[in-house]
């Protein structure tokens, strides 16, 4: 616990002309010598990259995107045109037209955020269809987007209890837990969606955010970032910018020390 | 014959008599134990049927009359800390408070997690007034006679906000925490931000400005460091308001490090 007395000195020395006021004013900070390095002083106002890791609807998710992972998705979107068209899943059973029709208009409405009319058609499906995932984790997005976290981790869990493995339902649920303090339990949901998927773009960045802040593993955190980095097209530039100050501190031992000093 | 009456008034639902029923009995020569405990019914019965005054009478009487056990004695200070409150009465609140704290501190062996909490918890609240006073003192011309006026209420601030730490108790500690590293962030603002010498002409209005900026560096410097120790309570698994709270600080004050947030998909494609 620190308790430094601001030490404000006041200090009455040589003083000329009309800038005499200025001498009056010295002022010292006790514990706290060290200048701020230039590197993380610098306000940079922050916007999350964005990136949608099985969204390739939005333009500026196109550029953000790994090349390796944009195509081979065309060839499997490709592949799931086709199989629409003939009316069979990937799976055995195949998709009733009925449920496709109707998944498809929820995914025009998040589109177009509608949110009501996303809302309306996903509750739909779950109810008519409840062994799909797909529409668990999209409901679980639109109850998100309305602030009702309960609702949306429920429907997760639905999704998981339906394919534990389910790559976006985890790095979804990772974030959740993350907000509710359930650090350990994060990291655990990033990972599943890690092994499910080692490319999944998202999953990286939100492992590397949670063990960058929360779980201060500095170290680890850079290889994610590291990693979510090098997977899109064109490197972020603020991304960037985080891997250079994280290469440094890894390169220092400050995250050792800012972890010792909080278990003091 | 009175203690029946008061029962009976309790079962059935009269709690307005049932309460001076039970003072009745407070004031007889009963037993202590039964007159002790009768005092605390009718304190909790008067306050239950929103007499706040006769209930927070009951309760000083207590806190007069039964100083053992301590943390009985702690909890009606409490009560009436919490009925001072809801009056509106911040005279007799701060003086609940204060002893509370003193009550719990001279309780010795007797002290409970209970006991340490509340007296934790008071001490907290005692610490907010400081903190007005400190961030109600503005900084104006002359700066040295504002300035040595600010220095020391920062001082008592950060004097009572330590004291609220030192209790060990977690949230109390995080609140604690955050109020001091934002007492060095007021200031570093607070000077950035103070009077200008009105004799001062342009250049000498802009060298004016960077020996402030000087100055207040060191206070930011200061709250980040306090922020971050606080922040970094999440390697414990610690995440209450005040650690989000000194997280939020951070972004705005470092936020090449920590405005990062996640990303979530916009919506899954596949069905299955």
């Amino acid at each position: 616990m620190s308790k430094q007395s601001a030490n404000l000195t006041l200090l009455q020395h040589g003083c000329r002309g009309s800038l005499a006021v200025l001498c009056v004013l010295v002022l010292t900070a006790c514990g706290s010598s060290t200048p701020r390095q230039a590197a993380v002083a610098e306000p940079v106002t922050v916007s999350a990259p964005k990136v949608s890791g099985a969204v390739p609807a939005a333009a500026s998710v196109e550029a953000a995107e790994p090349q390796g992972r944009r195509a081979r998705r065309s060839e499997r979107e490709a592949a799931e045109l086709a199989v629409k068209a003939a009316g069979v899943g990937a799976a055995s059973e195949p998709i009733p037209e009925a449920a496709l029709a109707r998944y498809d208009r929820a995914l025009a409405a998040i589109r177009g955020e509608d949110w009501l009319e996303a809302e309306l058609e996903l509750e739909q499906l779950t109810v008519e269809y409840p062994a799909y995932s797909g529409p668990h984790v999209n409901l679980a997005l639109v109850y998100r987007h309305d602030g009702r976290r309960d609702d949306a981790q429920a429907e997760l869990e639905r999704a998981l209890a339906i394919d534990p493995g389910h790559a976006a339902a985890n790095n979804q649920l990772g974030i959740l837990l993350r907000e509710q303090g359930r650090f350990d339990e994060a990291e655990r949901a990033y990972r599943r969606a890690l092994a499910t998927d080692p490319t999944h773009a998202l999953a990286h960045y939100n492992l590397a955010v949670l063990l960058d802040i929360y779980l201060r593993r500095t170290a680890e955190a850079l290889e994610h970032y590291e990693t979510y980095q090098s997977s899109l097209a064109e490197p972020n530039e603020i991304v960037g910018r985080w891997i250079i100050d994280l290469r440094r501190r890894v390169g220092n031992g400050d995250a050792a020390r800012v972890a010792q000093e909080a278990g003091k | 014959m009175t203690a029946s009456l008061a029962v009976a008034y309790v079962e059935s639902g009269n709690s307005a008599k049932a309460a001076s029923e039970f003072e009745r009995i407070a004031d007889g020569d009963g037993p202590v134990e039964v007159k002790r405990e009768a005092l605390w019914r009718s304190a909790e019965l008067y306050a239950g049927t929103g007499q706040s005054v006769a209930a927070a009478t009951a309760y000083a009487r207590f806190v007069e009359r039964y100083p053992q056990p301590v943390s009985e004695s702690i909890e009606a200070r409490q009560r009436l800390v919490e009925l001072a409150d809801a009056a509106g009465n911040q005279a007799e609140r701060t003086r609940w408070l204060r002893d509370l704290v003193a009550a719990d501190a001279a309780a010795g062996a007797e002290r409970t997690d209970r006991t340490r909490y509340l007296a934790a918890k008071s001490q907290l609240e005692l610490a907010t007034p400081t903190r007005d006073a400190f961030l109600g003192t503005r900084l104006v011309v002359p700066l040295d006679k504002s300035l040595a006026a600010k220095q020391s209420r920062m001082e008592e601030a950060l004097a009572a906000y330590g004291r609220a730490a030192d209790y060990g108790v977690a949230e109390v500690t995080t609140a604690a925490n955050y109020e001091i590293a934002e007492l060095y962030h007021a200031l570093s603002k607070d000077l950035y931000a103070s009077e200008r010498p009105p004799e001062l002409n342009g250049e000498e209005l802009e060298q004016y400005g960077i020996l402030l900026e000087e100055q207040a560096f060191p206070f930011e410097e200061e709250a980040i460091e306090l922020h971050e120790t606080n922040a970094a309570r999440t390697v414990e698994g610690i995440y209450d308001q005040w650690v989000q709270k000194s997280l939020a600080a951070l972004v705005e004050l470092l936020p090449g490090r920590y405005a990062k947030s996640e990303i979530g998909e916009s919506f899954v494609e596949a069905i299955r």
